[in-house]
């Protein structure tokens, strides 16, 4: 009776915690969601009244959309490199011994010991010299460099979980080296590709300290150009840039779960 | 669960002219670091043949089975599979079948695309491989969960997939390691049953690896025993029961005791602790085997030949009980079916008689092959 009493106590404690975790974590956004409604001219809590004005001004504001179409843009770019690297790493790590194995496992392994404002200033200074701030580069590398050795993780914890017994009965059953990766690894590893692929992307797409050393030709990414609004300004429109934001988000999670999950069906 | 066997065999006749050894080990060691863990090992085994490999835990019936199959490269020696020199070759170019001991069904695919697996990778016609996946579910009598995937399957009929899925591509070697170890004892006679039955169906080579020596001596045509890594002998069950060729086949195979010792010159064996057995064998140092069922109690009649004994161990196994006595200093073990109630107990006294014309004699260091 009494651990039943414990257990129960425990059970109820905990699930209150959870909430109420879950409930800061997600506070903010939702409060940004909602004051984007607003009607009047300042961000409040309540919001006054309910518009889409401020949406609508938001899909007006040339700067804002551009600097969407970048950010999305960049950070599917990044979450594919990322992927691909990533599993090509955290597979050489898993499977081979190679010269400097340690050192690229601890480079996975150790969070990044640069601040992310100097890895910012150091790209900065490498591509100026290398004459190509105004490319993409920059703000790809940037974002790689933060994004990978998550990816490397997340997919060397998957390999080490996989049973390689099932590869080796693939391969007694005629399957070459890479059928075995294509039919067997791969499918077998989905969720932590999922993962990887979304933290990614994330990563890369809500990142703002590298960003704003990397911008070029003009092109800012949201992050940078909603830092760059809110210091003059604070209208409820960057509430509404931020829930679309948190909106395209959504979708791209949506999308890397349809499309990576597809794979499984075939 | 020989349903459609037929057309394996008529496939297997077209082969049957390339030669009769279809699978061929000599001279394989295989070395980790200064482990040794499969040490000069040559076999074979012939076209239909069920070659068992059996011994003691680690001493390399795994590696030498994983050699076969090309997932370990021999440190030396070569392995030729129907003729043809194998010992590089990765393991997808290798003709044989493999039943794991975890039967390792891929957990993302049903159990017909198991089935179809091999055969996709061989590029058969999809027509031709639906028929033959379910045949194979039709001779391992599972046509009914064609579409379960493993984690919805018993082990037992994981099992029988995992072997369908290896027969389907018709395998020059079908190889087993351990593939009833999963399974509790009454599941595990009748699946022996069942795999032999097929295996003999199909007729198609095997080899087998198990720790279980009656598992070897009811399935095999022959049994390679190992023995930290080294061949001990290679014969068929009735010869290696029968005339083991060393002690350590002796006691490994049916609880024999071996008695150190020497034949005297009237042919008498006296061993170390001065226990006597009248014989005419040859003289010279050795060992004598004496197996369970040579020793019994002594009848009233016999009370000249018998001996006394002191009950050390006493195993109830039901339909026996197994007994380990002290003999002249000696320890033999006998079994005996005792009436109900009647089971002798640690430090009872025995009379017992031994049969001593079917006891052999092994010279010590006895001359390998
Ligand atoms: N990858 C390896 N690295 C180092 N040593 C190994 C390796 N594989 C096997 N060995 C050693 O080789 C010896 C034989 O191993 P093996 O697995 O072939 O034994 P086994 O006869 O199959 O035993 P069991 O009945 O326990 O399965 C053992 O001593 C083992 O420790
Ligand atoms: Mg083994």
């Amino acid at each position: 009776m009494r651990s039943d009493f414990t257990d129960s106590a425990m059970a109820v404690s905990g699930a209150f915690i959870r909430a109420s975790v879950y409930a800061m974590l997600a506070l903010p956004a939702i409060l940004v969601i909602v004051s984007s409604f607003t009607s009047g001219d300042t961000m409040k809590f309540p919001p006054r009244g309910f518009s889409l004005r401020w949406y609508q001004k938001a899909v007006e504001n040339e700067l804002f959309m551009s600097a969407l179409w970048t950010s999305t843009y960049v950070a599917v770019l990044v979450a594919i490199i990322a992927l691909v690297t990533g599993f090509a790493g955290a597979f050489a790590i898993n499977r081979f011994s190679f010269p400097g194995k340690t050192f690229v496992q601890g480079l996975a392994f150790s969070p990044l010991i640069v601040p992310a404002v100097v890895l910012g200033i150091g790209l900065l200074q490498l591509f100026a010299w290398l004459d190509l701030t105004q490319t993409i580069y920059p703000l790809l590398l940037g974002h790689l460099v933060l994004a990978i050795p998550y990816v490397v993780r997340t997919i060397l914890a998957s390999l080490t979980l996989h049973d390689r017994v099932l590869e080796e009965a693939a391969m007694n059953l005629r399957a070459t080296p890479l059928q075995v990766i294509r039919r067997i690894t791969l499918p077998l590893i989905l969720p932590g590709l999922l993962s990887a692929a979304i933290f990614a992307f994330v990563t890369s797409f809500g990142n703002a300290t590298v960003s704003v050393f990397l911008t070029y030709g003009g092109n800012v990414t949201l992050p940078v150009q909603i830092f760059a609004y809110v210091d003059t300004s604070y209208d409820p429109l960057v509430a509404a840039v931020s829930s679309i934001m948190i909106v395209v988000t959504l979708v791209v999670i949506w999308a890397i779960e349809r499309l990576i999950g597809a794979e499984r069906v075939a | 669960m020989l349903a459609s066997s037929k057309e394996y065999e008529n496939m297997e006749d077209t082969a049957q002219d390339v030669g009769d050894l279809v699978v061929q080990l000599q001279s394989v060691s295989r070395h980790y670091g200064e482990t040794v863990a499969v040490a000069n090992v040559s076999l074979d085994a012939r076209r239909g043949e069920l070659v068992c490999l059996l011994g003691p835990s680690g001493c390399g019936k795994t590696t030498t089975l994983r050699m076969v199959a090309g997932f370990v490269e021999p440190t030396s020696g070569t392995i030729s599979i129907n003729s043809i020199n194998m010992t590089h070759q990765p393991p997808y170019r290798r003709d044989t079948g493999m039943v794991f001991q975890s039967y390792a069904l891929f957990p993302h695919m049903t159990v017909a695309e198991n089935i179809a697996f091999g055969l996709e990778n061989l590029k058969w016609p999809r027509a031709e491989r639906e028929s033959r996946v379910k045949e194979m579910l039709k001779l391992v009598e599972l046509s009914h969960l064609a579409q379960r995937v493993p984690s919805q399957l018993s082990g037992g009929q994981q099992q029988r997939i995992a072997l369908a899925r290896a027969l389907a591509m018709r395998p020059a070697v079908l190889l087993l390691d351990e593939p009833f170890s999963n399974l509790d004892a009454q599941l595990r006679v009748r699946m022996r049953e069942e795999l032999r039955e097929v295996i003999r169906g199909v007729n198609v080579t095997t080899l087998f690896v198990t720790h279980d020596q009656e598992e070897a001596l009811t399935m095999s045509d022959r049994i390679v025993v190992m023995n930290s890594g080294q061949v001990e002998q290679v014969g068929t069950p009735g010869e290696i029961y029968e005339a083991p060729a060393t002690p350590f086949v002796a006691k490994f195979i049916g609880w024999c005791s071996l008695l150190q010792g020497t034949v005297g010159a009237d042919g008498t064996f006296a061993s170390i602790a001065g226990l006597r057995l009248a014989g005419k064998w040859g003289v010279g140092p050795g060992t004598a085997v004496i197996r369970p069922e040579q020793i019994k109690l002594a009848t009233d009649g016999a009370a000249g030949q018998s001996l006394s004994a002191r009950v050390v161990q006493s195993h109830y196994y039901g339909a026996a009980t197994r007994l380990v006595l002290d003999v002249d200093g000696e320890r033999l073990t006998m079994q005996e079916r005792f009436p109900f109630g009647r089971h002798p107990t640690h430090g009872d006294l025995l009379s017992i008689t031994i049969n001593t014309n079917e006891i052999r004699i092994l010279p010590s260091t006895p001359a390998k092959s």
